[in-house]
């Protein structure tokens, strides 16, 4: 098991310079895209956007928890530095989660696990050799693109707390939310990848990660006031609860057949 | 060495091996039998990749369902080479010999080795994508002796090669063979008689047949072979009638009924000696067919 996991870490590296690059494309489609499809994009989008912003407007006038007049631009700051901070963490997961999965899939084709499975590891070992091995990867994208967007957001907060004295809970939130997301997400991600790689027609867990997803809707929809660190705490739960019946599941549920052509 | 006792095996609700009794000792056995007779399954089996519904496999005596650790004695090749793409070649092999607990430079210092045996050793540094089909089966190879097994399980190692890589694979297997207890899978009967001890033939799961080469050339009486030469038409007509054949020409081969392979060099020789360019000489389907014709009809 050891030399498995070795392995797969020693593979990590050869990979980094794929997965560098990846993480490149991803921010620069986390920046640039949006920037032109805003530009670009019709009226009834823009519409829409609108109304967003102020529903956005509104919690985060409950979060500094007063009527002040704050000008608009401020409040589009913040916006824009929690909107950074959840779609830094979430776009990548779900686009790395189809990246690994494809990956561990080109393995499975190529034979790589039947001959894995032929030397002294059992069908065990190799699952958790490879939730560790996309575990690591997502990390390894999610710090990579999150570092970037979490300097910019810091600057942005900087930027406010000179210019408006923003309450230190806005410091907090971003702290707590984003290594927060980005570790729970890139646990997601691994998770969700193995299930998807093998046999996903049949495959039971890929209901599990959902679940996660679903959790998190249902407490906003049981508490719509929720605090946004409160949520931050939901996901973790989620997140944890779902990921560890997976990790106890996955070896059980994956046949040997799956994980061979 | 390498022993199944009452194996069914499969895949799901589909049963593939059907109560399989079957002992390999050192030296080179090829299995042969038709696309979907369970060769591949079998194999899988012995491996210890897919576990039985019933039955054991035992390596040395030790079950290696029951003992994995047992299966460090074991090598297989499957049908596709197990590389990473994206990878060289040589980190593959590194990746590997971290599994079986080798060393950084004990592995290097092996996997020269081989190269060297096999011609390799410039594919190496390379990315295993960029290279071909038999190139993959050469590093898929020192992949599979890499860490001195006892037993060798060879899934159609060559299959898809060009006659000439085919050939320098099927050289190496059998130079390797006297120390090691191998199992060739094939559907090829001309490949079977060219290079095996002994032969086990497998069909729909079971097995029908089990000898010596000789014992399989006796029971097959002929093989049918398909000659794809350029040259004219008349002339290598011409040549297959002195040696004494009748030669059939359908879909630009050429197709001769011969009784051992010695006669296929002696063919090649005599098309050669004309001025005929041999491009392939293939065993046709049809012999394997035969055979089993034959099998189920004297069951």
């Amino acid at each position: 098991m050891r030399g498995l996991v070795r392995a797969y870490i020693a593979r990590l590296k050869w990979d980094m310079k794929t997965i560098i690059l990846y993480a490149i494309g991803l921010i620069l489609s986390l920046t640039v895209v949006p920037i032109i499809v805003v530009n670009i994009a019709p009226s009834s989008v823009h519409f829409v956007s609108r109304q967003q912003y102020e529903q956005f407007l509104e919690i985060v006038k409950r979060i500094l928890g007063s009527e002040q007049e704050v000008p608009l631009e401020v409040f589009g700051s913040v916006l824009g530095v929690l909107n950074i901070a959840f779609m830094g963490a979430i776009a990548p997961s779900a686009i790395s989660t189809i990246t690994l999965g494809q990956l561990i899939y080109r393995d499975k084709v190529e034979g790589v696990f039947e001959v894995l499975l032929s030397g002294p590891i059992s069908k065990r070992d190799l699952i958790l050799a490879l939730l560790t091995y996309t575990l690591l990867t997502a990390l390894v994208v999610q710090v990579l693109v999150i570092g970037l967007l979490l300097s910019l957001s810091t600057t942005t907060i900087a930027v406010l707390w000179l210019y408006l004295s923003v309450r230190l809970y806005f410091i907090k939130l971003v702290l707590a939310l984003v290594p927060s997301v980005t570790v729970l997400s890139s646990l997601l991600t691994a998770m969700f990848s193995l299930p998807i790689a093998v046999e996903p027609r049949r495959n039971p867990l890929l209901v599990l990660p959902a679940l996660a997803v679903v959790m998190i809707y249902i407490a906003y929809l049981f508490n719509p006031a929720v605090d946004p660190l409160q949520l931050a705490l939901y996901i973790a739960i989620a997140c944890v609860v779902c990921s560890t019946i997976l990790i106890a599941l996955m070896p059980r549920v994956i046949r040997e057949e799956w994980l061979i052509r | 060495m390498l022993y199944l006792h009452g194996v069914f095996a499969g895949y799901g609700d589909r049963v593939v091996l059907r109560g399989i009794e079957l002992g390999v000792g050192k030296g080179l056995a090829v299995v042969l039998g038709p696309n979907g007779a369970g060769k591949t399954t079998l194999l899988r089996v012995c491996c210890g990749v897919l576990k039985p519904f019933k039955g054991s496999v035992t390596v040395n005596g030790v079950d290696i369902y029951a003992s994995p650790h047992v299966k460090s004695l074991v090598s297989y090749l499957p049908h596709n080479p197990g590389l990473l793409e994206d990878v060289t070649a040589l980190n593959n092999l590194l990746f590997y010999a971290r599994i079986y607990g080798l060393s950084e430079a004990e592995a290097v210092k092996r996997v020269r080795e081989l190269a060297e045996l096999l011609e390799a050793e410039d594919l190496l540094e390379k990315k295993v994508k960029v290279l071909s089909r038999g190139q993959k089966k050469r590093i898929a190879l020192i992949r599979a002796l890499m860490h001195n097994p006892q037993v060798l399980l060879l899934d159609e190692p060559t299959d898809g090669l060009d006659p000439l890589i085919a050939r320098k694979v099927r050289e190496f297997v059998k130079s390797v063979s006297k120390e090691l207890c191998i199992a060739y899978t094939s559907h090829n009967m001309y490949e079977a008689s060219e290079i095996a001890e002994s032969v086990i033939a497998i069909d729909r799961g079971e097995v029908v047949f089990r000898g010596t080469v000789d014992e399989l050339k006796n029971m097959l009486g002929e093989i049918v072979i398909g000659f794809e030469v350029r040259g004219p038409r008349e002339k290598v007509e011409e040549v297959f009638k002195s040696l004494g054949y009748e030669p059939q020409y359908k879909d630009f081969i050429w197709i001769v009924r011969v009784r051992s392979e010695d006669e296929v060099s002696t063919i090649v020789s005599e098309l050669v000696k004309n001025g005929i360019k041999v491009l392939r000489v293939k065993e046709a389907e049809t012999s394997l067919e035969l055979f089993l014709e034959r099998l189920r009809g004297r069951k």
